[in-house]
């Protein structure tokens, strides 16, 4: 039985609004930025970093390999608006002298124990391998920290669990108690609440697939240092991102700076 | 010499010493000037003739020398026919007392004398069956013999004595013999003795007292001047007290001789065992060589160490060939300040490499924006609270003070001033880190900061004087041991270590080191040297310069199992904390104290600002191994501010505890603790060559003669002419010395001889 005309209208008409909406998204820096920078070589890693050499800090992006389909570059999500927006805090906020461009660095790049904090996202869809593990396992080891963001509900937990064991096989993964340093290195961090990405405010709640819950995990090494920040079910690079966007609420973005320049000054601190 | 000299001149040389010449016929003057003239002109007239003076100016100076000769030679006689003589003052036989002084230490245990030791060669002298020595003097004089050794004892016979003391005191011995012979018309003194001489404190004084009262002293010396074969440590000495794991220098002074260019190994033992070894090549004979030997302190408490070199074939004396050490590692927590001006990688490696430390206590305040400061490591909630300390008292509780990249401006001028203070009053150890704030870049130069620094500020422009160049840290030969920059105890990989850390991406221009500076790490770059580590003492305390802020590349470019930059930091710190005294501070002057010497204590008393204290109530309690402590008051000296000190005489041999409480207006002002160890003297095998030097010194200030034991027969004899209230006049006369005959006659063969030469004969 064929489809009556008006089920068809409904149908073009749907696809026409996601067209829209897939036009309006590509028509965002964000997704330009992405394409430009999802095939970095090891030239352009080291041309990208000597290109504003000899700043006391640079918010450096974990660039990994997985992501399949049309999540291929995961770890360029949110940037650079992201990164950029958040160095203009840093800047604003502190007085670290602060590298202004953004920096994207692999694991299979020696630039990368150049650069004592990384940042990394969308865990669901990281792939490491084993060479990579272990330079992020040596990273961790000498004094990295890194924070991982955007990833939410159990499958990319799981995931993302299964890869973090590829570096520490033995590591416990523990909540981080609001009353850990980390929270309270710079900005007194009052409660932990959930910072939702854009695109799921749009459909009225904060969560994303079964993440209901923010969750701010820790790696600890054996001195009780924190190596791994984890913001489960939490999109701090949205928040970064979208804190110039009147419809992005200011409470979210205001919670994410803190808690991402807290992030850096217990990185240089601890 | 002096049989031919008795010969020529008829007595001994001894004798014109002491005499005084006179001519028995001694003419009026202007007699005597015409018989010199009577003398001269006979010659000349005698010759005037053959002379041609005037005809032959050739011939005359040709012939000159006949009418001298004869002139000599008719002088020669009118000296002999005016009678001269010596005038000598001379004892009477047995109207006086000589005191005999026999060495009875141990160094005349020492076999030096033809495979013999020094005492049995001095009694086998002394024994009546083979010399007359003895009997001789006691022709002459009345004597009381005394052995003697740190003080003098009355002997009944040379032959009882044992060599068995530790420690000579020759003033000491004197001046006992002098008190014991008040009264007596003591005219001499015999010392039989190899001249050790290792407790004398006032021998200067003793011989004014000989002098004044115009008593001779002899020497008759025992034993070789120099030990043909010999290995001897001279010196071991370590810090009294150290930090928990650093690393200690011993260092040590070896004196060899008979073995230059041999090879031996300095050996260190803790009770038994080998903790560390050092090949030596020896040097010259008699020269000293020093050696420095790195101690890792492990643990805390009292390490006692003895560091020997092994015995030698032929090495008479063994004794010498070690020294004890000892080695307090505290047990304590310096408190060490850190503020760095922002956040930075520099930051968080040095505070994570010194973290886990359990021995050093980092409290470190961090800007992290311009009005919020991070607080770490702090002891409570008011530490550091009011940001960086403005008073002495806050900043002095501290015993090193970093500098991050922290500007000048931060500072007060009150502040920059204190900082100052830290290093030169308080004796805090400073250092400054590299950084886009540092040095001349954190507009430093002219502040009292860059007095403290090692390094001169103001050459170069403040815009310019942070580079961001890479460049190699490369040890100077005084970097790779300095303790600051040790990342191994063993020099050799040390400097591997070193070589296979990264480069560093930045640093501070720096012209020139200070004059007096050490320089411990540079770098270069295609134009020039960098410096890029120097220290120096500045005032009371320590200071160093470090022309970077990268040093966290040395940890974080290098596998993690690599502990270079961590073992850096650690070092750097203990170096630069491990000197500042405590507010109250005890210093013993030695912590090995020979049997029968003292120790001094040494308080020194601080407030917190480290004003000295002269109003304090000092005391010490002593505790000795097997004994019960005793409590001791050391009083203020009056010629140092802040010292309280006292002299102790260990009465047995071990460790003692000596532990200083300085109290004021009822309240402690602080302790302090040390050890020392009392050991048995082996000071008599040290530096044991016969002391000549020493001997000749005393017997010639006081008119006395140095004798060894091959021409000691003659001292009974000399001994006596002395002059003493109670001597008599001895007129010897000289007109007839063979020596007068000799030259006479040679004058008139001269003249044959001459004028056969000039055919006059």
């Amino acid at each position: 039985m064929l489809p009556q005309k008006s089920t068809l209208a409904s149908l073009l008409g749907l696809l026409i609004l996601i067209a829209t909406a897939v036009a309006q998204t590509d028509d965002r820096p964000l997704r330009r930025s992405r394409r430009v920078v999802r095939d970095l070589s090891a030239d352009d890693v080291l041309e990208m970093s000597r290109a504003e050499k000899g700043r006391d800090f640079a918010f450096a992006r974990l660039v990994y390999t997985g992501g399949y389909g049309w999540r291929y570059g995961a770890w360029t999500t949110d940037a650079p608006k992201a990164d950029l927006t958040f160095i203009a805090g840093i800047k604003r906020l502190t007085n670290l002298n602060v590298r202004e461009r953004e920096l994207y660095l692999p694991l299979t790049s020696k630039e990368i124990f150049k650069y004592p904090f990384l940042y990394a996202v969308e865990m669901g869809y990281l792939e490491l391998s084993q060479e990579e593990a272990d330079t992020l396992r040596e990273y961790l080891q000498r004094g990295g920290f890194l924070v991982v963001d955007d990833f939410h509900g159990t499958y990319e937990w799981e995931n993302f669990e299964a890869q973090i064991r590829k570096v520490f096989p033995a590591c416990k993964i523990e909540e981080i108690p609001l009353s850990h340093p980390v929270f309270h290195c710079f900005f007194d961090v009052e409660a932990l609440t959930q910072v939702p990405g854009a695109q799921t405010l749009y459909s009225g709640v904060t969560y994303e697939k079964d993440g209901y819950d923010a969750h701010f995990r820790g790696i600890f090494d054996e001195t009780g240092r924190l190596m791994v920040m984890i913001n489960f079910n939490s999109d701090l690079g949205d928040a970064w991102e979208w804190a110039d966007v009147p419809y992005y609420p200011e409470k979210y973005s205001s919670t994410a700076y803190r808690l991402g320049i807290n992030y850096i000054i217990y990185s240089m601190t601890h | 010499m002096d049989p031919v000299f008795q010969f020529l001149f008829k007595y001994k040389w001894m004798l014109f010493e002491k005499g005084k010449l006179s001519f028995e016929r001694m003419p009026a003057g202007w007699a005597l000037l015409i018989l010199v003239t009577a003398c001269g002109g006979a010659a000349f007239l005698l010759y005037a003739s053959r002379l041609r003076l005037g005809q032959n100016p050739r011939l005359s100076w040709k012939r000159l020398p006949l009418p001298l000769l004869r002139a000599s030679t008719l002088l020669l006689l009118l000296f002999a026919l005016l009678r001269p003589s010596l005038h000598v003052s001379t004892l009477l036989p047995r109207e006086n007392v000589a005191a005999l002084l026999f060495d009875d230490s141990a160094s005349m245990t020492i076999q030096d004398v033809g495979g013999r030791s020094r005492l049995d060669a001095l009694k086998q002298f002394l024994d009546p069956r083979q010399t007359t020595f003895l009997a001789d003097i006691e022709k002459k004089f009345r004597t009381r013999s005394f052995r003697f050794a740190a003080n003098a004892q009355k002997l009944d016979s040379p032959q009882t004595l044992q060599a068995g003391s530790a420690g000579t005191s020759l003033a000491g011995a004197i001046d006992d013999v002098l008190n014991e012979l008040e009264g007596a018309p003591l005219a001499s003194i015999v010392l039989f003795t190899d001249g050790a001489d290792n407790r004398s404190q006032n021998l200067a004084s003793v011989l004014a007292k000989l002098q004044a009262r115009k008593i001779a002293v002899h020497a008759c010396a025992v034993g070789s001047p120099e030990i043909e074969k010999d290995i001897e440590v001279v010196q071991a000495s370590a810090p009294q007290s150290i930090l928990p794991e650093s690393i200690a220098t011993a260092v040590v002074s070896l004196r060899s001789n008979g073995y230059a260019g041999k090879n031996v190994v300095v050996e260190v033992r803790e009770e038994g065992r080998l903790v560390h070894s050092k090949p030596v090549a020896l040097v010259r004979n008699n020269d000293i060589q020093t050696i420095e030997l790195n101690l890792a302190s492990k643990g805390k408490g009292l390490k006692s160490y003895v560091v020997s070199v092994g015995v030698q074939p032929g090495e008479p004396i063994q004794r010498n060939n070690s020294r004890p050490l000892l080695l307090n590692i505290e047990d304590s927590r310096p408190k060490i300040l850190y503020l760095e001006g922002t956040p930075r990688w520099e930051f968080k490696f040095i505070r994570a490499a010194i973290e886990p430390d359990k021995n050093l206590q980092l409290m470190t305040l961090l800007r992290t924006s311009g009005n919020k400061f991070y607080r770490q490591g702090v002891e409570s909630e008011d530490n550091l609270a009011a940001g960086f300390p403005t008073s002495k008292e806050e900043l002095f509780q501290y015993k090193a003070l970093v500098l991050g990249s922290i500007e000048s401006a931060f500072f007060s001028a009150e502040q920059l001033k204190t900082i100052a203070d830290f290093a030169s009053e308080r004796g805090g150890g400073f250092l400054m880190l590299g950084g886009r704030q540092s040095f001349d870049a954190g507009k430093y130069a002219g502040t009292p900061v860059a007095d403290v620094l090692p390094v001169v500020l103001n050459q170069t422009q403040p815009s310019s004087s942070f580079v961001l160049e890479p460049v190699k840290f490369r040890l100077t030969p005084h970097g790779r041991s300095h303790l600051a920059t040790r990342l191994d105890v063993d020099e050799s990989a040390n400097e591997k270590r070193w070589n296979v850390l990264p480069q560093l991406e930045e640093y501070n221009l720096i012209g020139t080191a200070k004059p007096g500076a050490t320089v411990l790490a540079q770098g270069s770059d295609a134009r020039r040297t960098l410096l890029l580590l120097a220290a120096h003492r500045y005032g009371r305390g320590r200071a160093a310069a470090l022309m970077t802020g990268n040093s966290w590349a040395w940890q974080m470019e290098m596998p993690h199992e690599d502990d270079s930059h961590e073992v850096f930091w650690r070092q750097m710190l203990r170096w630069l904390a491990g000197s500042a005294p405590d507010q109250v501070d005890l210093a013993l002057d030695r912590n090995v104290v020979p049997d029968g010497e003292v120790v001094t204590l040494a308080v020194e008393v601080n407030d917190p600002s480290f004003t000295k204290l002269n109003d304090a109530q000092v005391s010490a309690i002593i505790t000795p191994p097997g004994s019960k402590p005793m409590e001791m008051p050391l009083p203020w000296i009056v010629k140092k501010d802040g010292i309280y000190q006292a002299e102790y005489r260990p009465l047995e041999k071990g460790i003692h505890r000596v532990q200083a409480t300085a109290m004021r207006h009822g309240k402690e002002v602080g302790r302090s603790e040390r050890f020392f160890t009392a050991t048995e003297s082996n000071v008599e095998f040290f530096a044991a060559g016969q002391n000549r030097e020493i001997l000749q010194r005393i017997a010639s200030e006081t008119g006395g003669r140095y004798y060894t034991l091959d021409n000691a027969t003659q001292l009974p004899q000399e001994m006596s002419y002395v002059e003493r209230p109670n001597s008599v006049p001895q007129i010897l006369p000289l007109w007839d010395m063979p020596i007068l005959l000799i030259v006479v006659c040679s004058l008139l063969i001269c003249e044959w001889a001459w004028r056969k030469r000039e055919e006059l004969a």
